[in-house]
């Protein structure tokens, strides 16, 4: 059995289809599960169990030639011309797409046995093949508040898998993230600290830096915890309002917006007590590294169909009639919903949650009564249900559900290699970029193993070898950074066990 | 280190036999002081540009360049009848195909005719030179390139970028890709036009 997922961006997206990967496999043990996504969420899956093969698609940057150097056409042409001819070879027996006409039309082009959540034939446009998909896009386009299904119980049933518990959303993040992670937030202090994602992707999703400044503000002197900002790079300047704001309150407040990886921010968020935030890719982050989430839906967001998935998050909704919005640019009301969930709300919500994990029973009193607070559990069926937290009898059971954190084994030598090697061959098949993006990374991880495996490392040489590899960085010139990977990192993991590791490390370093 | 005025020698009359014209543009030409040749660890001559104000660009490994040329060759896909290198670096790549027993028509391109220089002193290349299934390009016009690779069969033709000499010259590397490119997508226009309109779909859906 050949499965192929089609999900090219978005990194919540595709982190949602995670239980239906698991339950592929669940299903279908025998079977193989490629994943083809956009070459920048590959690390999303890499550490994944349930995935076979990634296939990395630079579906961003063709975008970018197609609009702005369309004399590429036929380089992008060619290159997806090759994809196709690769993935018949397959010979799919299930094709399953999330990405909706793109997808439907690269796998109405791959051809499969059974192609599910939206095909294309040339007679007939996109369409919906299978009985899920159009249940999922009839009630949405219909009535989207009469659906009580998060989108990844809908991911499993689009793949044909029975209803039933395939487990949490998952992100791997690996030993080296974690170590940035741990050196970006303190290693040594063990205060409580708050992630706090403020960005979304839409502005009218966005609740706006100054709500979010007075609860982070309050966050670190009533609450006494550390809060740490998680963003893009381009989100950065949201956080100068909060900085204003909490000016003085020194290391209790940490800005690392734009400043890591999405497994960095994942291991960030794995060290988080809780996130904050709206409906956004960091949310379903934090739900994939086991972190509770008190996220915000407002205007769009529909936290039945996209809310944190697994038990025991919270979600605050404001659930006016117009609720969820379909015009958001059209509002009458001056976007009511936003304004709503003011600060202290959230700050109640905070407290509730805090006696929640205490595993007190709680009574939520909202100032408005549309403003909802919903936890996140699991319906008899094993599919996601929102409670009112009174209707949560016993809140212990559902925090021991929230997905546990568990080391995964990225840090092992053989990952190590085989990421050097990924690294190697990015920069021979001309994807110089990648090879440079990769490589802090993988420097890092080394780094880490390293520091694992022996006590009896010559720091000189390894500051040798690590300095030749910044100055290659520097210039731009891969070739010293592919010795690096086989003559000086790789001999020393397959000698991890001598006497003397770093002996190919101080040949490399003269 | 394996340089020598004989292998420069025997380099230049292997060249005479298949090129005499490239031969002859040879000797106008002196390697430009940017370019440095050293001994690798493996006692393989490998080459290295200094590009000013601390920037350097190596060509090939400086542990060993020629295990590192197969491994790139490895990247070519078996069924490939004609297969255009972009970048000749000191030859290593050219060799490395040869090795491992690719037996297409080679269209080997390089940019910089003080780097082929180079790499006719420093390495022994007559089995590349001496090839009659390879064609060498050194410093030549576009349009010249062009006219050879349009006379090619399309479908039998890839293109393969050795990065480290190519990534030098990207403007120049990226006009003869450009016409392969362009020479293949024609071909598979013609020759599937049902998947072609498909590709065509896609690719536009793409920027919506």
């Amino acid at each position: 059995m050949n499965i192929l997922v089609i999900r090219t961006h978005r990194l919540g997206d595709i982190l949602q289809l995670t239980p239906m990967l698991e339950g592929l496999k669940e299903v279908y043990p025998e079977g193989r599960i490629y994943f083809l996504t956009g070459r920048e969420f590959v690390p999303l899956l890499e550490g994944n169990p349930h995935v076979d093969a990634l296939i990395p698609i630079p579906e961003k940057e063709y975008r970018y030639y197609l609009k702005h150097e369309p004399e590429r056409y036929a380089w992008i042409f060619n290159e997806i011309y090759d994809l196709i001819g690769e993935l018949r070879r397959e010979r799919f027996d299930l094709i399953i797409n999330r990405q909706y006409e793109w997808g439907g039309l690269l796998a109405s082009l791959v051809g499969a046995s059974r192609i599910v959540g939206g095909a294309y034939s040339p007679e007939r446009g996109f369409y919906f093949g299978d009985q899920p998909s159009k249940d999922l896009f009839d009630t949405i386009k219909q009535d989207r508040t009469s659906n009580r299904r998060n989108l990844v119980d809908w991911a499993c049933r689009i793949a044909g898998l029975p209803p039933g518990d395939y487990g949490p959303v998952r992100l791997s993040v690996g030993h080296g993230a974690r170590r940035e992670a741990e050196r970006l937030t303190g290693a040594g202090d063990t205060r409580p600290m708050v992630g706090v994602q403020m960005g979304a992707a839409k502005s009218f999703r966005q609740w706006g830096a100054p709500r979010f400044a007075k609860v982070i503000d309050w966050l670190i002197r009533e609450k006494r915890r550390r809060v740490v900002l998680v963003g893009s790079e381009d989100e950065r300047e949201l956080s100068e309002t909060v900085e204003r704001v909490c000016k003085g309150k020194g290391d209790d407040l940490m800005n690392l917006m734009g400043r890591t990886s999405l497994t960095t921010t994942g291991a960030v968020l794995e060290r988080c007590e809780l996130l904050i935030t709206g409906d956004t890719g960091p949310m379903h982050m934090a739900a994939a590294v086991g972190t509770p989430v008190l996220s915000l839906f407002f205007g769009t967001a529909y936290p039945y169909e996209t809310g944190p998935y697994g038990c025991g998050h919270f979600v605050l909704y404001s659930d006016l009639p117009c609720a969820p919005c379909l015009d958001p640019a059209g509002c009458q009301s001056g976007h009511a919903c936003k304004g709503m969930v003011t600060p202290p709300v959230v700050m109640r919500a905070f407290e509730t949650f805090e006696a929640f994990r205490r595993g007190e029973p709680v009574v939520w009193e909202s100032p408005d009564p549309s403003v909802r607070l919903l936890v996140t559990s699991r319906g008899a069926g094993g599919e996601q249900v929102l409670l009112s937290p009174e209707e949560v009898k016993d809140p212990v059971p559902e925090n021991d559900r929230l997905h546990p954190r568990t080391d995964d084994e990225r840090f092992l030598p053989e990952v190590l290699r085989a990421k050097g090697d990924e690294i190697v061959l990015s920069f021979m098949e001309g994807e110089a970029e990648g090879g440079f993006a990769s490589f802090p990374d993988y420097l890092n991880q080394w780094l880490a193993l390293t520091g694992a495996l022996t006590e009896k490392v010559d720091l000189e040489a390894a500051r040798g070898l690590l300095r030749g590899c910044l100055e290659a960085m520097r210039c731009g010139d891969m070739v010293p950074l592919m010795d690096a990977v086989e003559y000086g990192f790789k001999p020393l993991l397959e000698r991890a066990a001598c006497d003397d590791p770093m002996e190919d490390c101080r040949a490399n370093a003269r | 280190m394996n340089e020598s005025n004989d292998t420069l020698g025997e380099n230049v009359q292997a060249l005479r036999k298949r090129d005499p014209l490239l031969a002859d543009r040879l000797r106008g030409h002196t390697i430009q002081p940017c370019w440095e040749a050293f001994p690798a660890r493996n006692g393989q001559v490998t080459a290295r540009k200094v590009l000013g104000e601390g920037l350097v660009r190596h060509m090939h490994s400086r542990h060993n360049p020629e295990e590192e040329a197969v491994r790139w060759a490895g990247l070519v896909p078996p069924q490939v009848e004609i297969l255009v290198v972009l970048g000749f670096g000191l030859g290593y790549p050219a060799l490395a195909l040869r090795k491992r027993r690719y037996s297409g028509l080679m269209i080997l391109v390089e940019a910089d005719m003080g780097l082929f220089q180079l790499a006719l002193r420093s390495v022994a290349l007559e089995d590349v030179l001496d090839d009659p299934h390879t064609r060498l390009f050194v410093e030549e016009d576009r349009e010249i390139i062009g006219r050879c690779i349009g006379g090619l069969n399309p479908g039998a033709l890839r293109c393969l970028p050795y990065p480290p000499a190519a990534e030098l010259y990207p403007d120049y590397y990226r006009s003869i890709r450009d016409i392969v490119e362009r020479h293949l997508f024609e071909h598979r226009l013609r020759e599937t036009p049902a998947l072609s309109r498909g590709i065509g779909d896609l690719l536009r859906e793409t920027v919506q």
